[in-house]
């Protein structure tokens, strides 16, 4: 057995953890205000998680990958050296993969991203030193912590504030939903199909640019508001409990995709190391850019969909029972905000996190008065994981790295 | 997870309203305490004392659970204070009710058979002020929950200066009382005279505090 070949096994293993860990923590959060709401249950919550991030990682997630997430540490400067590379993208896994079971058990709302990015980030520094680390991707890192929150929160505050104002706050709940609910599903449309394309299925490399997509989601939009318009004008009045059932209508739909552009595109976290490592192993070369054998993205898929059966349930499990504050349409403001965030953001090429974006995105609603009450001392744990996270996934995979090296 | 769940707190506001409900509870006894006396049933008016007492407490754990839930971190869609001043007000209407039924049974006071009207008549003006104050404090969690304006805070609004005007009703009545027993204050003894003046105050306190509490929610609707 060659020490590469030992290097590959572990890493299958430590991918398969890392995807595990995300199961655990990061699909909960990004589903978190859909399953609080109690419109989805329990059972029906982990079935749509479970398909939809399978769906997202196996089919749309990252065929092609780069094998370093945000180029923080450039691969070529280890073109002498393969042999390294590998190990460190194996304890890279294992030190992310570590720091996100502790952020799990100490209920610390971390970023998949951030860690896997801190953990490379790691082996950067106990390989070549500091002169290896991009200094610009740490920093738009930093600006995301700000960046991602306030953004979430805006937009969780506008869409709650529209909502109240045109629609809770009136005489006829009902009536009042049934009139904007063409107008909501307009720019529903819109944003879903944009966000589904580019954010989804990003890694297909479609051959379309924004302008053209957002075309085709303004024309379906049209449809669906024409559609929408006189189907709900034939059937008469919005009637008792229209609001609630609209509502958590869209919350479902939201929650759906949400799972699916989570398991395309954070399943990378988890299989770009592996994949890195592994293209080393075939080709003897360390590149950029690797082509994902499919198994690599089903250990991924495997990994998370396990971890969310196993311990991520439980997680979602204390919460139906705990939370009666989320309502299908603060829900929805919450949901619905956050994703629209990491939709523009990714565009924008920032690395922004969907966990510190749901974070922002329920306080905007509570601003807007759409909570009864928020626990403002949350707001400290989640400051102290943007602190702790790359730091910790840092000194996590050093120590992996040199356990593993004095053992080959 | 748990950690974006964690940011929901516990709201108090239906905790209020169950504060409320049993404020509710023990003022709806009061009557039934005047007419024990009237029928000379001593035994009942007992009972329905150590009863009040009973809801009383409850009411008090109530109100502390709810202190409990509402450190200066929690993030609420009204001022804090004035939440805890809302609550503060309610808590005295199950105390007044506790007093009238320990004026009433610590004492056999002598009730004068021609009272009977006006007494009832009186009680019920303040029971009224507070149903209609119990009725703001039940529209309460839903106002929440549409963000605390829009058709349903006005028809709240118009329902605080409703309880305004019963309390008002109130006051005349319990003046007419007042004046009922000093037209005949040398049939009664000192003691009594002295006694039912208390008694009639604190009944008057029911309508009080119920105004009270409503002025503070409007306050609180006010704010935002």
């Amino acid at each position: 057995m060659t020490t590469a070949f030992v290097l590959v096994t572990l890493a299958c293993l430590f991918a398969f953890y890392m995807a595990w860990n995300i199961g655990a923590n990061d699909v909960a959060n990004s589903m978190a205000p859909s399953i609080g709401s109690g419109v989805v249950t329990l059972k029906n919550a982990i079935w749509i998680a479970a398909i939809a991030e399978f769906a997202g990682a196996v089919l749309v997630g990252s065929s092609v990958t780069s094998t370093i997430r945000k180029g923080i540490v450039d691969p070529a400067i280890f073109a002498g050296d393969p042999e390294q590379f590998m190990l460190g993208m194996t304890a890279a896994l294992l030190g992310a993969a570590i720091w996100l079971h502790a952020a799990t058990v100490m209920s610390l709302p971390v970023s998949t991203t951030h860690s896997i990015v801190g953990a490379v980030i790691g082996f950067g520094l106990v390989a070549k030193g500091a002169g290896a680390l991009n200094y610009g991707t740490l920093f738009s890192i930093v600006m995301s912590w700000v960046i991602s929150p306030v953004a979430g929160g805006i937009l969780g505050f506008g869409i709650f504030y529209f909502v109240r104002v045109k629609i809770l706050a009136t005489r006829d709940q009902n009536e009042a939903c049934r009139f904007y609910a063409p107008y909501i599903l307009f720019v529903f449309v819109v944003v879903f199909i944009q966000s589904f394309i580019f954010k989804g299925m990003k890694n297909l490399k479609l051959p379309v640019t924004f302008w053209t997509v957002l075309m085709l989601g303004a024309v379906v939009g049209v449809v669906v508001f024409v559609g929408s318009r006189y189907w709900f004008s034939s059937r008469g009045k919005g009637g008792e409990g229209f609001s609630d059932r609209f509502f958590k209508f869209l919350l479902v739909a939201t929650c759906g995709y949400v799972a699916f552009a989570h398991g395309a595109n954070d399943v990378a976290n988890a299989v770009g190391p592996l994949a890195a490592v592994i293209g080393v192993y075939q080709q003897g070369v360390v590149t950029a850019k690797m082509l994902v054998p499919w198994w690599v993205l089903v250990v991924g898929g495997a990994g998370i969909v396990s971890g969310l059966a196993i311990a991520g349930w439980k997680v979602i499990a204390t919460i139906g029972s705990h939370i009666t504050e989320i309502t299908p349409q603060n829900g929805f403001a919450a949901q619905f905000g956050a994703a629209t965030t990491v939709l523009i953001c990714s565009q924008m090429g920032l690395p922004i996190s969907t966990t510190h974006t749901i974070v922002g995105a329920v306080i905007g609603v509570g601003m807007a008065r759409g909570i009864q009450a928020l626990n403002l001392r949350v707001i400290r744990n989640i400051v102290l994981s943007w602190f702790l996270t790359i730091p910790f996934a840092a000194g996590a995979t050093l120590l992996v790295f040199r356990v593993i090296e004095a053992f080959l | 997870m748990r950690a974006i769940i964690q940011l929901f707190a516990k709201a108090p506001f239906g905790a209020l309203q169950q504060h409320m409900t049993a404020s509710n509870e023990c003022v709806d006894q009061v009557r039934s305490m005047f007419e024990a006396m009237l029928d000379g049933d001593e035994g009942k008016l007992a009972a329905i004392a150590k009863e009040i007492s009973k809801i009383e407490h409850r009411a008090d754990e109530i109100k502390n659970k709810i202190r409990d839930s509402l450190p200066r971190s929690i993030f609420l869609p009204v001022d804090r204070a004035d939440l805890l001043s809302v609550l503060s007000q309610q808590d005295s209407i199950p105390d007044t009710v506790e007093d009238i039924a320990f004026l009433l049974t610590v004492r056999r006071t002598h009730l004068p058979l021609s009272w009977k009207d006006p007494l009832l008549a009186y009680v019920d003006k303040c029971v009224e002020t507070f149903r209609t104050a119990f009725e703001v404090m039940s529209s309460l969690e839903g106002l929440v929950e549409v963000g605390l304006a829009g058709p349903e805070a006005d028809d709240v609004l118009a329902k605080i200066t409703a309880v305004g005007q019963l309390e008002w009703g109130a006051d005349k009545a319990q003046f007419e009382m007042l004046r009922l027993m000093f037209d005949m204050e040398d049939d009664l003894k000192p003691v009594d005279l002295f006694w039912w003046s208390k008694i009639f105050r604190e009944v008057g306190d029911i309508a009080n505090y119920s105004e009270k509490t409503v002025d503070r929610v409007r306050l609180m609707l006010y704010q935002k």
